[in-house]
């Protein structure tokens, strides 16, 4: 993992350093939110991390830090039915007002490649196992 | 898949499976497999077989080679993908396969196909979509074909922004739909 200085020095004269996971999830979590967005679209490896049940927040997802900027290159899965150039221009914009409020680094570029499009029918249904009903132990 | 890739899998499909027999032959201990076995041993003894040898197993990994590298292989005189969007923000591109998706949910939706394949080509900015269907037989084939031409446009440009170029439907065929089985009791 590469860790970059960012050109925030202040008064006390150290200086504070963004792993580049660090942005990558910032821009994951911010693009998640946005209506429309099914999911990243990572690599098969990235992929295989998350089946063993970890959960990774930077698949698909590169960015690249430099010491006052930084761009975002991401691949999507956006639900059928939205229109992909508007979800394509509220994830840039919302990946950019996070990244910026947060970091303090300035999002020179948000590219995306949607990858994939889901339909209703595949979308996979994660229920919530009923509660057991557990017998009063007391009257 | 170009077609000497196709004729390459066949002739390493052939040896495959010559081998896979082979061994089992071997491990069952067929009679006719270790008097091939014998005289094979006894011919790689003989310089020229050698080489002979050696030259087809050379043959064989090259084969396999040029697949693994034909397979990891993008097209890269064809683009994969599509302009949605520019912006100072950035540039947001859709591949060609998400398009062929939403073309090929559109088709699916029409209830006068039975059957479908679809294809999508583009130049980075517009795309041409071609759709080989099989209709349901007495339906008009072309207010089907009308039909599903201004869906796939409109949808497309609609969903995605993309300029469709062309669209060309193509019934391939016709098929009469299913009978229902016959009840044999009221």
């Amino acid at each position: 993992m590469e860790y970059k200085p960012v050109n925030n020095a202040n008064e006390t004269g150290g200086k504070v350093v963004f792993a580049e996971d660090v942005v990558a999830t910032i821009a994951s979590l911010a693009a998640s939110e946005v209506e429309g967005v099914y999911g990243m679209s990572g690599s098969t490896f990235e992929g295989l991390g998350e089946k063993l049940g970890k959960k990774n927040y930077t698949k698909g997802i590169k960015v690249e830090v430099g010491t006052v900027e930084c761009a975002v290159d991401m691949t999507l899965i956006v639900k059928y039915g939205y229109r992909i150039q508007e979800v394509c221009q509220n994830v840039q914009q919302a990946v950019k007002n996070a990244i910026e409020n947060m970091t303090g680094l300035n999002v020179v570029e948000v590219n995306i490649s949607v990858n994939s499009v889901v339909f209703a029918e595949e979308k996979k249904v994660e229920e919530a196992p009923k509660p057991v009903e557990q017998p009063n132990r007391v009257k | 898949m170009k077609i000497l890739d196709k004729i390459l899998i066949g002739i390493l499909s052939v040896f495959a499976a010559a081998f896979g027999i082979a061994l089992i032959s071997a491990a069952i201990g067929w009679p006719i497999s270790s008097a091939v076995l014998q005289r094979m041993i006894e011919g790689l003894q003989n310089f020229w077989i050698s080489v002979l040898v050696c030259v087809c197993a050379l043959i064989i990994i090259a084969i396999a080679v040029r697949l693994l590298i034909a397979l990891f292989r993008k097209d890269s005189n064809r683009p994969n993908k599509v302009t949605v969007l520019k912006s100072d923000t950035g540039e947001s591109f859709m591949t060609v396969s998400a398009l062929n998706s939403i073309v090929g949910r559109i088709v699916r939706g029409n209830p006068s196909v039975r059957d479908f394949k679809t294809y999508v080509k583009t130049n980075g900015e517009t795309v041409d979509i071609k759709a080989m269907v099989t209709a349901l037989s007495g339906v008009q084939i072309p207010v089907l074909t009308e039909q599903l031409q201004g869906a796939i446009r409109n949808s497309v440009e609609n969903y995605t922004g993309v300029k469709v170029e062309h669209v060309e439907v193509v019934v391939s065929a016709t098929e009469n739909e299913p009978e229902k089985a016959k009840t044999r009791v009221a």
